[in-house]
C-alpha cells in the first residue's frame, strides 16, 4: 500500500458559458491524455451551459502506469467528480467573470495555472442597468495575479473569432502554450485532427493563441478590459476642412488646454449633426458656464456640460435617424456587424415605428405646438399612423424616401421638435448657471442630470420626465445643505431603474424627510 | 429528434467479452442491461438522466436485433406501472427518471408494485437530482425506498462499480422478490470513464412467451386479504433474505485502516469525495487506500446490522458520511448500537453539515472537526481563505450571477416579452408557472411567474383563483397560468384542460408548444411536428383541448409575431366568454430548428444554390443606449459594447455573431415603440445573374447618391 507520488492526478477545471464549446474541449484534453497514456475522468453538468448559465467541466489524468498492480491488470483508480478548493493544477476560464467565480470557489491557488479569456459575455444584470452596468474585471485580474501560480490572460475569443473557429480551440492551444500538462504541442496537434472536424479553423486558432501565450511571459502582457469607452478626440495639428479648422482655432483661443478635446470632440459632432454654424453657436452657448468656471476645479463643469450640450443638441429626431440609415458609412457597419463580403448582396429590412410626438416634432413648431395638445390629432394618430413601418431601407424607393428627409436639415431648425430641445436645453443652462453661483457641487450634479435624456418614443418620454423631477427637485432644495448627497442619491437611482415611479417614491420620500 | 444524438456512442454498446468500453455513466448502465439480459426498458426523460432515454432511442436497432422492448413512457407513473411486467414472469425489466421529482409521479405504482412484489429483476435507475446544478428541490429518493420497501443501491463512482450495480441489483431483486432502485447522481450521470465489457445477453424469457402463456395469482393482487399478507411477507421473507444476499455476495465494501478506534461510514456515491478529502490530509492514496477503516455502503437500504456491528465493535469513534436530511443512516445505525449495546459514538450531523451537497470542501472540514474531536490528530483546522474578507466582498461586486434564460432565437422569449407589454397597459397579473424551458420566464429580465407546483400542474395550480362568480365586477382580473407542451402530455390535458373545462374555470391558460420536451433535451412528444422512425407524432394539441371540450381556443403559429401575441392574450383577459381560455402559442425549439436548418443550408451552399443568410444588427449611432429592448429580450446575442462616440457614456446594443435572426428584438422594438435602431439584413449567397445585376445598379444609383451628400459633410 505503498503511496507513490506519482501517482497524483492531474486537475483539471474548465469554466465555460454557453456555447464556448466546453465539452468540445474537455473532449480534446481526454483524447490527448489517453493517447499518451493516461487514464482519463471527466464530468459535467449537461444543459446548463447551453441555457446561457455558466458550468464547470472537471477532468483528472492519471498516468496509467501508476495504476498497474503486480498481477498486470490495471486497478480503477479512485477520482473525484467535483474540483476541490486549492486542489486544482490547471484552471481555464472562457470568460473573465468565470475566471473570477473560480477564484471565488478557491479553486485558484498557488499550484495552479490559471489560463482565462478577457472577453466579455455580459450577464443579464450588467445589460439591463439602464446606466452603465458593465464590469471592468480589473479586481479579477489583481486577484488572478496574487493567487495564482501562473495567471495568463489574454482575449482568446478574438483569436477564435478572426480564425472562424470557437474559443475551446484557442483555449486548447493556449493550455498547450502553458506546458502545465506533460504533453508535446503535436499531441494535441494530432488530438484536433483526429476530431475530423472543421479542422483547418481549430488548427489555425490554435497555434495563434499557442503562439500569443508562448510569448506571454516576454510581451509582459497588460491586462486591457475588453470593453473600453472610446476616448475624445484631441484637436489635430492640421485639420484640411477650412470651417472646421477655423472652429478648431476658435476653440485654442478662447477656451483652457483641458477643455480642447471634449469641445473639439463636441463640434465634431454637431458640424456633423447640422453644420459648423450649430458647432460654433455650442461654443458659443459653454462660454457663460466657462465664466462662471474656474481652473482650480479643473473646470469640471464645463467640460461635462460641453459633453451633455452635444448630444443635446444634437437630438435623435427623425432627420438623423434616417440620415444615419441612408449614410455611407452605416452601409460599410452594416456589411462589418453580419460578416458580409464587400461583394455580396445585403438587404437591410429596419423596424421603425415613429410615435406621435417623433412625427408632431417633425412639423413647423406652432403648428406642432397646437397639434401636440389636440386630442383630435392624437386620437387621428392612434387610429390611422400608430403603426409599425417595417421598411427595407435598401430598396430605391425607401431610400430615396429616407434619404430626402435625412436631407432636411435646414427645415430641422423650424420644428417643433427643434423649438422644444431648445427650450429645455435654455433652461439646463440656467438653472447650472443660478446655481453655480452658490454650489458648484449641486450645479455638476445638474449638469450630470442630462444624462438620463436618452431613447426614442416612450422611452425618451420616461427619460425626460425623470431629468425633470431630478432638475425640480435640485433647484428647489438648492438652499438645502444636504442637496447634494440627495440629488447624487437620486440620481444612482434614476440610473438604476428604468420606471419612473421609483424615482418619485424616493423624491417624495425625500420630501417626507425634509 | 433529441437534442445529443448519440448514434455514434451506440455502437459500443455491441462491445464484447474483454473489450475495454469508455463513455458516460448512462451509457455504461445502458450497456450493463444489455449485458445482464433486460427484456423490456421504458422511462420518462429529466436531467440528469435524459440522456439514458435519449441513447435507447438511438440504440433501437440494436434493441430490436436483441429482442428488448423499448418504450417512452407516458410519465414516471407510466414507467413504473410497466414494470408489471415483472410480476407473474421471470422477465428482467428497468425503467428511469428524474428524482425526487419522477419518483413523486411514479409511487402509487412503487407503492403496488413492491407491494406485491416481483419475479423477474426489476431496476428503477433514479437520477439523483441533488446539489450543485439540480433544478428541482433537494429531497432524498431514500425516503421512498424506506417506505415501500424498495432496496436502494448507491454505487461507487466509476463506471466499473456502476455497470457491476445493475448486475447486483437484478440478482437481488430477483432474490428477494422486490424491486430495486440504483440511484446515480447528477455527476455519475454524465461521468466519462472505463470499464471492461462483456457480452450482452437476448432476454431469457421473453414478452412474447409470456402472453401466449399469461399466468396470475390473486395472491400478487394488492386487495385485502393478500395486501396484510405482503406486509408481513416484506418484513418476514423478502428483508431477511435481502440481508443475506448482501452479506454473501458483499455488496458492500470494508477497507481496513491503520487505527482500530476510528472508522469511517459512507454511502457508495460519496466514496470518491470522502477519498480525496482523506487524500488531502495524507489519510489515502488515488487508488483508495485509506489508512482509516472505512465502511462503504453500496447498498444504502436496507442497512445490514450485522455488518454494522462487525465494523464498529471496538471502534470508538465513527464518522458517518449521509449527504442530505433527513439522517436516515444515521438513526438506523445508532439503533442497530444502542439495541445492541455497543458502544460506538457515532459522528454524523454534528460535524457535518446537516443539509447541502457534501463536495469534497464540505467533507474535508467534516473530517478535520471529527478527528479532533476523537483526538486522534492536532490538525489544526483547514487552510485559511486564500482571499480576505473585503476581497471577497470586492469579488462578489464585480462579479455578475447568471441566471438561466432562453436560448439565443428561443421562440417563448416573444410570448413572455408580449406578457410583459400586456401587463404595462393591464397591470400586473397573477401568473401560475410550470416545469419547462418558459419557467425562466420567472427570472430576470421577465420576471412573470408565482409559482411551480409540478410537471403539467401550470393551470391545476390556478384552479382556486377561480374567477368564474366574481367576473360581474369588470375590474376583476383574471388568473393566468402556462403549460409546456411536455407538461400537457405528461398529464396537463386531463389535469389542468379538462378539469378547467368541467369546473367552467375561468382563467387563461397559455399552452407553450415548442414541438419537443425540450427542457429535458428536446425529445419528441405526441404532439411533435417532425416524423420519428419509431413513434407517431403529429397528433396537435389543439385537437386534443377541443376534444376535451375547450370552447375559446387561439392557436399563434408564429409565436416571434409579438403583436399578435399581445392582441391575443388581451382578448383572452377580457372577453365576456366563460370557461378556460387557452392559447396554443406554437413555435419550433430554436435549438433543435438551427440544428434541422444548419445541415440543409450547408448543403445547399455546397451546391451553389441561392440561400438567404438573415441576421439581426443594431445601427451604432441610432441606439441611444437606454436599454428598454434588454428588459424585453434577454437574449444573449443582444448585448452591450460602448458607443464610438465618446459623448455617449452609456453602453449602446448590439447583436453578436450568434444571432438566428428569429425577430425577436425588432418585433418588440416595433411593438414597444422603443426605437429605430433595429435592422434585419439578409445576406444572399450564390444569387443568378440578373439579382446580381440589378442590384449593381441600384448599388450605384445609392453610392452616387451618398458621395454628392458626403461631399458636404464636415468631416475631419
Amino acid at each position: 500500500m505503498s503511496i507513490s507520488k506519482k501517482a497524483e492526478p492531474i486537475k483539471i477545471a474548465i469554466l465555460a458559458v454557453g456555447g464556448d464549446g466546453g465539452s468540445v474541449l474537455t473532449n480534446w484534453v481526454i483524447d490527448t491524455a489517453e493517447s499518451n497514456g493516461y487514464w482519463a475522468q471527466s464530468t459535467s453538468i449537461a444543459g446548463v451551459a447551453q441555457r446561457t448559465g455558466a458550468t464547470v467541466y472537471y477532468i483528472e489524468l492519471i498516468d496509467k502506469k501508476s495504476l498497474v498492480q503486480e498481477d498486470g491488470s490495471t486497478k480503477t483508480p479512485v477520482l473525484a467528480q467535483m474540483p476541490a478548493p486549492y486542489d486544482v493544477d490547471i484552471v481555464l476560464a472562457t470568460e473573465i467573470m468565470e475566471a473570477g467565480r473560480a477564484l471565488f470557489r478557491n479553486f485558484v491557488s498557488d499550484k495552479t495555472t490559471l489560463i482565462y479569456s478577457t472577453n466579455r459575455n455580459l450577464a443579464i444584470q450588467e445589460k439591463e442597468t439602464p446606466g452603465d452596468g458593465i464590469r471592468d474585471g480589473k479586481k479579477i485580474n489583481e486577484l488572478a495575479k496574487k493567487l495564482a501560480k501562473k495567471s495568463l490572460f489574454g482575449n482568446l475569443k478574438i483569436i477564435a473569432d478572426k480564425n472562424k473557429s470557437v474559443i475551446s480551440a484557442s483555449m486548447f492551444g493556449a493550455l498547450a502554450a502553458s506546458s502545465a500538462l506533460p504533453f508535446a504541442k503535436e499531441d494535441f496537434l494530432k488530438t484536433i485532427e483526429k476530431g475530423g472536424f472543421a479542422v483547418a479553423a481549430s488548427l489555425s486558432t490554435f497555434n495563434e493563441s499557442y503562439d500569443y501565450i508562448e510569448h506571454f511571459e516576454k510581451n509582459s502582457s497588460k491586462y486591457k478590459p475588453a470593453l473600453t469607452k472610446a476616448a475624445l478626440t484631441p484637436i489635430p495639428e492640421s485639420i484640411q476642412n477650412k470651417k472646421l479648422s477655423a472652429t478648431a482655432d476658435r476653440i485654442k483661443s478662447e477656451f483652457p488646454k483641458k477643455l480642447h478635446a471634449v469641445l473639439y470632440t463636441g463640434v465634431l459632432h454637431l458640424a456633423d449633426w447640422q453644420n459648423d454654424r450649430w458647432a460654433n453657436e455650442y461654443l458659443d452657448k459653454i462660454k457663460p458656464i466657462l465664466e462662471k468656471d474656474n481652473a482650480v476645479k479643473q473646470y469640471a463643469l464645463t467640460k461635462l456640460v460641453a459633453q451633455y450640450l452635444a448630444t443635446g443638441m444634437a437630438y435623435d429626431d427623425l432627420i438623423f435617424v434616417s440620415d444615419q440609415k441612408t449614410r455611407t458609412e452605416r452601409y460599410s457597419e452594416v456589411y462589418k456587424q453580419i460578416e458580409a463580403d464587400k461583394s455580396e448582396i445585403v438587404h437591410t429590412l429596419d423596424y421603425l415605428h415613429p410615435g406621435f410626438d417623433e412625427l408632431v416634432g417633425f412639423l413647423p413648431s406652432k403648428m406642432g405646438q397646437r397639434v401636440s395638445q389636440s386630442e383630435k390629432w392624437q386620437a387621428f394618430y392612434t387610429k390611422r399612423l400608430d403603426r409599425d413601418r417595417r421598411m427595407k431601407s435598401t430598396g430605391l424607393f425607401n431610400f430615396l424616401m429616407l434619404y430626402t428627409i435625412g436631407g432636411m436639415k435646414k427645415w430641422r431648425m423650424k420644428t417643433f421638435r427643434h423649438f422644444a430641445e431648445m427650450e429645455n436645453i435654455n433652461g439646463w443652462l440656467d438653472r447650472i448657471i443660478e446655481v453655480v453661483a452658490h454650489n458648484y457641487p449641486l450645479a455638476v450634479l445638474i449638469a450630470k442630470s442630462y444624462r438620463l435624456k436618452k431613447g426614442y418614443g416612450d422611452t425618451y418620454h420616461r427619460g425626460h420626465s425623470k431629468f425633470r423631477a431630478v432638475n425640480d427637485f435640485a433647484m428647489a432644495h438648492q438652499q438645502n445643505e444636504k442637496a447634494e448627497e440627495y440629488v447624487e442619491h437620486l440620481m444612482q437611482c434614476a440610473l438604476q431603474a428604468y420606471d419612473t415611479e421609483s424615482l418619485q417614491k424616493q423624491i417624495d420620500d425625500l420630501k417626507g424627510s425634509l | 429528434m433529441a437534442e445529443r444524438s448519440f448514434k455514434k456512442e451506440v455502437e459500443k454498446l455491441r462491445a464484447g467479452d474483454g473489450e475495454i468500453f469508455t463513455g458516460e455513466g448512462i451509457l455504461a448502465v445502458t450497456k450493463a442491461l444489455l449485458e445482464n439480459g433486460v427484456g423490456y426498458v421504458g422511462g420518462y426523460q429529466g436531467s440528469p438522466i435524459s440522456h439514458l432515454m435519449d441513447v435507447f432511442g438511438d440504440a433501437d436497432p440494436l434493441l430490436r436485433e436483441l429482442g428488448v422492448y423499448f418504450e417512452n413512457s407516458a410519465s414516471e407513473a407510466g414507467a413504473a406501472s410497466m414494470l408489471s411486467a415483472s410480476v407473474m414472469y421471470p422477465i428482467r425489466g428497468a425503467v428511469t427518471w428524474k428524482s425526487t421529482v419522477g419518483t413523486n409521479v411514479a409511487s402509487d405504482a412503487l407503492s403496488n408494485l413492491s407491494s406485491g412484489g416481483v419475479t423477474g429483476g426489476t431496476i428503477i435507475i433514479v437520477g439523483e437530482d441533488y446539489g450543485e446544478g439540480s433544478s428541482i428541490m433537494q429531497e432524498r429518493t431514500h425516503a421512498f425506498a424506506m417506505k415501500s420497501q424498495l432496496w436502494l443501491i448507491d454505487p461507487k463512482p466509476n463506471l466499473e462499480s456502476i455497470a457491476q450495480s445493475v448486475t447486483d441489483a437484478f440478482e437481488l431483486s430477483e432474490a428477494t422478490n422486490t424491486p430495486v432502485i440504483l440511484q446515480l447522481r447528477v455527476r455519475s450521470c454524465h461521468l466519462y470513464g472505463q470499464f471492461i465489457a462483456r457480452d450482452n445477453q437476448r432476454p431469457k424469457y421473453t414478452l412474447a412467451e409470456a402472453l401466449n402463456s399469461p399466468k396470475r395469482d390473486t395472491g400478487r393482487v394488492v386487495l385485502p386479504p393478500s395486501s396484510f399478507i405482503h406486509e408481513q411477507e416484506k418484513v418476514k421473507e423478502r428483508w431477511p433474505k435481502a440481508l443475506s444476499f448482501i452479506q454473501e455476495n458483499k455488496l458492500n465494501d470494508f477497507i481496513d485502516g491503520e487505527d482500530d478506534s476510528v472508522g469511517i461510514i459512507v454511502q457508495g456515491g460519496l466514496f470518491n469525495n470522502l477519498n480525496r478529502a482523506l487524500t488531502s490530509l495524507d489519510l489515502s492514496d488515488h487508488l483508495g487506500n485509506t489508512k482509516i477503516s472505512t465502511y462503504v455502503m453500496n447498498v444504502a437500504y436496507p442497512v445490514v446490522p450485522d455488518e454494522v456491528l462487525a465494523f464498529c465493535k471496538g471502534k470508538k469513534h465513527v464518522l458517518l458520511i449521509e449527504e442530505g436530511q433527513p439522517n436516515y443512516l444515521e438513526q438506523s445505525i445508532s439503533t442497530i448500537l444502542f439495541q445492541n449495546e455497543v458502544s460506538c459514538k457515532i459522528y454524523g450531523k454534528d460535524v457535518l453539515p446537516v443539509a447541502g451537497e457534501y463536495s469534497i470542501g464540505v467533507i474535508k472540514d467534516g473530517l478535520e472537526a471529527f478527528l479532533n474531536k476523537a483526538k486522534t490528530t492536532d490538525k489544526a483546522n483547514g487552510v485559511k481563505d486564500l482571499l480576505s474578507k473585503e476581497e471577497r466582498q470586492e469579488l462578489l461586486k464585480s462579479v455578475p450571477v447568471r441566471p438561466a434564460g432562453f436560448c439565443t432565437g428561443c421562440p417563448e422569449r416573444p410570448i413572455f416579452a408580449a406578457m410583459k407589454l400586456v401587463q404595462q397597459e393591464l397591470g400586473e397579473h397573477h401568473v401560475s408557472g410550470d416545469i419547462g424551458c418558459h419557467i425562466f420566464s420567472s427570472l430576470p429580465p421577465f420576471n412573470i411567474g408565482t409559482t411551480t407546483m409540478g410537471y403539467g400542474l401550470g393551470a391545476s395550480s390556478a384552479s382556486a383563483f377561480n374567477t368564474i362568480h366574481t367576473r360581474k365586477d369588470k375590474n376583476q382580473k383574471r388568473v393566468i397560468s402556462f403549460m409546456g407542451d411536455g407538461g400537457f402530455w405528461h398529464n396537463g390535458l386531463n389535469s389542468g384542460i379538462s378539469n378547467a373545462v368541467f369546473n367552467n374555470h375561468d382563467g387563461v391558460i397559455i399552452i407553450v408548444d415548442n414541438n419537443y420536451a425540450a427542457a429535458t433535451g428536446g425529445q419528441d412528444i405526441p404532439s411533435s411536428k417532425f416524423d420519428n422512425p419509431i413513434r407517431i407524432t403529429n397528433n396537435t394539441i389543439a385537437n386534443a383541448v377541443r376534444g376535451v371540450g375547450v370552447k375559446w381556443l387561439e392557436v399563434v403559429d408564429h409565436t416571434y409575431n409579438v403583436e399578435q401575441m399581445v392582441r391575443v392574450i388581451k382578448e383572452a383577459l377580457t372577453t365576456d366568454t366563460g370557461g378556460p381560455k387557452v392559447i396554443i402559442a406554437r413555435s419550433e425549439c430554436m435549438l433543435n430548428k438551427q440544428r434541422r436548418e444548419k445541415k440543409e443550408v450547408k448543403k445547399k451552399l455546397a451546391d451553389k444554390k441561392r440561400v438567404v443568410k438573415e441576421r439581426f444588427g443594431v445601427d451604432s449611432k441610432v441606439c441611444s443606449g437606454d436599454h428598454e429592448c434588454m428588459r424585453l429580450s434577454g437574449c444573449p446575442s443582444l448585448t452591450l459594447t460602448y458607443s464610438s462616440n465618446p459623448l455617449r457614456e452609456d453602453p449602446i446594443a448590439t447583436i453578436d455573431n450568434s444571432c438566428v435572426a428569429c425577430g425577436n428584438c425588432g418585433e418588440v422594438a416595433e411593438a414597444a415603440v422603443l426605437c429605430p435602431s433595429f435592422y434585419k439584413a439578409e445576406v444572399v449567397k450564390n444569387p443568378g445573374t440578373l439579382e446580381k445585376m440589378a442590384f449593381n445598379a441600384k448599388k450605384s444609383i445609392i453610392s452616387y447618391l451618398q458621395k454628392r451628400r458626403d461631399r458636404k459633410r464636415i468631416l475631419a
